[in-house]
């Protein structure tokens, strides 16, 4: 029987390696980073997050920094922040 | 041309097979699609003068490269003539532009469709409608241009709904979305010669937009009149508080009426701009602005739009009928915002 040919609309992303750093034991003494992603809400989840690390779990310390907008990557200043004065760092985004 | 498509082939026994084959692999909007074949997709490359490996755009969040020979098929797919093809490449140029920012209105619960509006004159020559039935079916170049760029979404960049296109409504204009500017009766400049292109060019503009909403003003024989009409819609609508831009079709009569008083496109924003501020108390009554309303909440006003030229004025739409349409942008203007791309033609 008479066939013909037809073509694949897909795209396959492109790979890439991820590397990630190992986990901490514990989060006992370490320095927590929380990205905020100004959508509603996301502020105030964050900062009970941060308090229920330090309160149940020994952190340290925890601070917050803001993207520009929730539909982009953190920008490079506040990932320079948290590189430089935090241990773990915290992100998501939710409606 | 030398170059080899370099899409998988699969073998087919006839159209409505095809059909279903593209049904079965996932990779239609729910309609039948058109079966993309060797002929129809060298067309479509040909008409742009691009090979097919050549990038479009990389949509960076997806590490996606947008081809050429890709855009071609699903262009083919959704119903495009070969001569569409040029449109389809500077609309996916904008959709890569950072300014427009693919991830959020791809992806976002907010349901976004990409609004496409075609000036110069291709848009003649393709028959791409700017009058009756505007956001209506009827027109194939309309309809294929705008199927186009979500099929492209869909099977290129992955935007796969409930997948990662997360939209908790969306609406009808995610399946097509494109008008041209009824650039011969404005008695306006096209809003590609607003951006920066001179008349005789050939632009698309694309916003990442809600539905349109349409209003009616029979009762006006003024601008202000129909504006405010036009105003009191928008003030509150599917946009405020978080400041996106806005488009506002006028259509055959109120384009008229506008014109006829003398008021240019800067007189109609300026004009809605100022009538669609609200005071930040009412937008904590109704629960589109956190927090409690403060002493000075009921004076402090807030702005529709961020400023007067967020307001996109397109004049489209029937000869007929006291009818407009305003349609919010998705988000906020600085989450997304409007691109204009130059149409090349070899």
């Amino acid at each position: 029987m008479a066939t013909f040919q037809v073509f694949d609309p897909t795209t396959e992303a492109e790979q890439q390696t991820l590397s990630y750093v190992p986990r901490p034991d514990s989060l006992r003494n370490v320095r927590i980073g929380l990205v905020e992603n100004t959508k509603f809400n996301s502020d105030q989840l964050l900062r009970r997050i941060g308090a229920i690390l330090e309160q149940e779990y020994g952190a340290k310390s925890s601070v917050m920094r803001s993207k520009h907008n929730s539909s982009v990557p953190a920008h490079q200043e506040i990932l320079d922040a948290f590189g430089a004065d935090c241990d773990v760092v915290i992100a998501g985004v939710g409606d | 041309m030398a170059a080899e498509l370099q899409s998988t082939r699969y073998d087919v026994a006839d159209t409505a097979a095809a059909v279903e084959f593209y049904f079965d692999k996932g990779w239609t909007d729910g309609l039948p699609v058109v079966p993309p074949t060797e002929n129809a997709i060298w067309g479509m490359l040909e008409s742009a003068g691009l090979e097919p490996q050549a990038e479009i755009t990389f949509i960076d969040n997806r590490q996606v490269s947008v081809t050429a020979e890709k855009v071609a098929i699903n262009g083919v797919m959704a119903g495009c003539r070969p001569e569409y093809m040029p449109v389809l490449v500077a609309a996916v140029e904008a959709m890569g532009d950072p300014l427009w920012s693919y991830h959020g209105p791809a992806t976002s619960t907010g349901g976004s469709a990409v609004f496409a509006v075609v000036n110069g004159p291709i848009a003649e020559e393709l028959g791409l409608n700017h009058g009756d039935n505007l956001f209506g079916p009827g027109w194939r170049a309309n309809a294929a241009i705008g199927r186009a760029l979500r099929l492209i979404m869909r099977n290129v960049i992955g935007t796969l709904p409930g997948r990662l296109d997360r939209s908790t409504l969306g609406h009808s204009g995610k399946y097509s979305f494109c008008i041209a500017e009824n650039e011969v009766e404005s008695p306006w400049p096209a809003l590609h010669v607003e951006r920066g292109f001179r008349p005789e060019q050939n632009a698309v503009t694309i916003l990442a937009a809600l539905a349109p909403h349409q209003f009616y003003n029979q009762l006006s024989n003024t601008a202000e009149g129909i504006l405010t009409t036009a105003c009191a819609h928008m003030r509150i609508s599917a946009g405020v508080r978080s400041h996106p831009q806005y488009v506002l079709v006028l259509a055959g009569e109120h384009m008229q009426v506008i014109g006829q008083d003398g008021w240019s496109k800067d007189d109609v924003r300026r004009f809605c701009f100022e009538h669609t501020h609200s005071p930040a108390a009412e937008l904590k009554r109704i629960h589109v602005m956190p927090g409690e309303i403060g002493a000075d909440d009921e004076t402090a006003m807030v702005p529709l739009v961020p400023t007067p030229e967020d307001f996109l004025i397109v004049a489209a739409g029937s000869r007929a009928g006291a009818f407009s349409a305003f349609i919010p942008g998705w988000g906020s203007k600085s989450t997304s915002q409007s691109v204009t791309r130059e149409i090349r033609r070899p």
